[in-house]
């Protein structure tokens, strides 16, 4: 189920991520449950990835993006990604881009700690790269 | 003596008149020749790509006398950006097909497909003023990448999409410069 404030939050925005919350609870199933716990571990990575996957959208369909500055440096990175992988968004990563996806992830949380929109919740490194967004493309029929 | 006196006085009057009039000559050609090796040298000054800014992410080329925003610090001082009012912007598709178009405009139909063959991705990094128009424009690259495009036609891209407009988020209304970027994927 997606849920939205009210009706003057709803815009193509927070629509799309909010979809993208729908396909994480498919791909992770404990979403809920993450939101639910005391101290909600590995929400900020989940919110994280919402953004990682707004702005991977961006880059692959073709439309300007711009950042919040939590997700500094996280546009260049993807697109230098997809430039070591002969244009395309990687299907899995390695140690080292998941070390690097994890600092981006750890930077987020950190500039939004007490902030009261639950981005600043302690981060879960076990979900150290994208797999919503890395089963999405790799699921596309749309070419790249 | 009286004439001799006046006679001397017409001399030195018309000395003085043909001196004024030859060094105000003298000193208009010189302005004029001034002006115009200014202006010779203005129009003929090549407009060179420069390597404008380089970190471990990336590379970024842009035309030296064109920098605005780019090497100040971003996001602006003193903005205050409000992730509760979100990205959204319906213009977005329009803005960025006519951002695409532009910068495809600069290729002939022979270097196009060339660049198709390659699969060439270019990444655009455009700052607008607070209203949203394109100020200033850099052409990124992989920090290992070589420039894909060449330079006249970086160039020409700068040149082509400068001026063209932006929509700003409602999260960044108050930004004294806002900070986009578009990949144009050729396919």
């Amino acid at each position: 189920m997606i849920t939205f404030k009210d009706i003057n939050n709803i815009n193509s925005y927070t629509f799309a991520g909010e979809l993208f919350h729908a396909y994480q609870q498919q791909e992770y199933g404990n979403l809920l449950e993450i939101k639910n716990s005391a101290d909600q571990k590995g929400r900020s990575n989940i919110e994280f990835e919402e953004k990682f996957m707004n702005l991977s959208m961006g880059i692959i369909s073709g439309t300007y993006y711009g950042s919040f500055s939590d997700m500094d440096g996280v546009a260049d990175w993807i697109l230098t990604q997809i430039d070591n992988n002969n244009g395309n968004f990687p299907t899995s990563f390695s140690d080292t881009q998941q070390q690097e996806y994890l600092s981006f992830v750890n930077n987020f949380q950190q500039a939004n700690i007490g902030n009261g929109t639950g981005y600043g919740t302690p981060v879960d490194p076990s979900l150290n790269q994208p797999n919503a967004v890395i089963s999405i493309i790799s699921n596309s029929n749309c070419e790249q | 003596m009286k004439r001799s006196i006046i006679l001397i006085q017409n001399i030195l009057y018309i000395g003085i008149l043909i001196y004024s009039l030859t060094s105000c000559y003298a000193s208009h050609k010189i302005q004029k020749n001034s002006d115009s090796t200014a202006l010779k040298s203005k129009l003929s000054t090549p407009i060179n790509l420069s390597l404008i800014k380089k970190d471990s992410l990336s590379n970024s080329y842009g035309i030296e006398s064109d920098i605005i925003y780019s090497n100040m610090v971003y996001p602006p001082e003193g903005s205050q950006e409000d992730e509760n009012l979100g990205l959204d912007n319906p213009n977005v598709r329009v803005e960025s097909l006519a951002i695409k178009n532009s910068a495809l405009s600069c290729f002939n139909t022979e270097r196009y497909k060339e660049l198709v063959k390659q699969r060439a991705i270019v990444t655009l990094i455009m700052y607008t003023d607070k209203m949203g128009i394109i100020k200033e424009v850099l052409i990124r690259t992989s920090p290992k990448e070589t420039l894909l495009l060449r330079e006249e036609e970086c160039i020409a891209i700068i040149h082509k999409i400068k001026g063209l407009k932006c929509t700003i988020p409602p999260a960044f209304v108050n930004f004294s410069y806002y900070k986009v970027y578009q990949t144009i994927h050729f396919r």
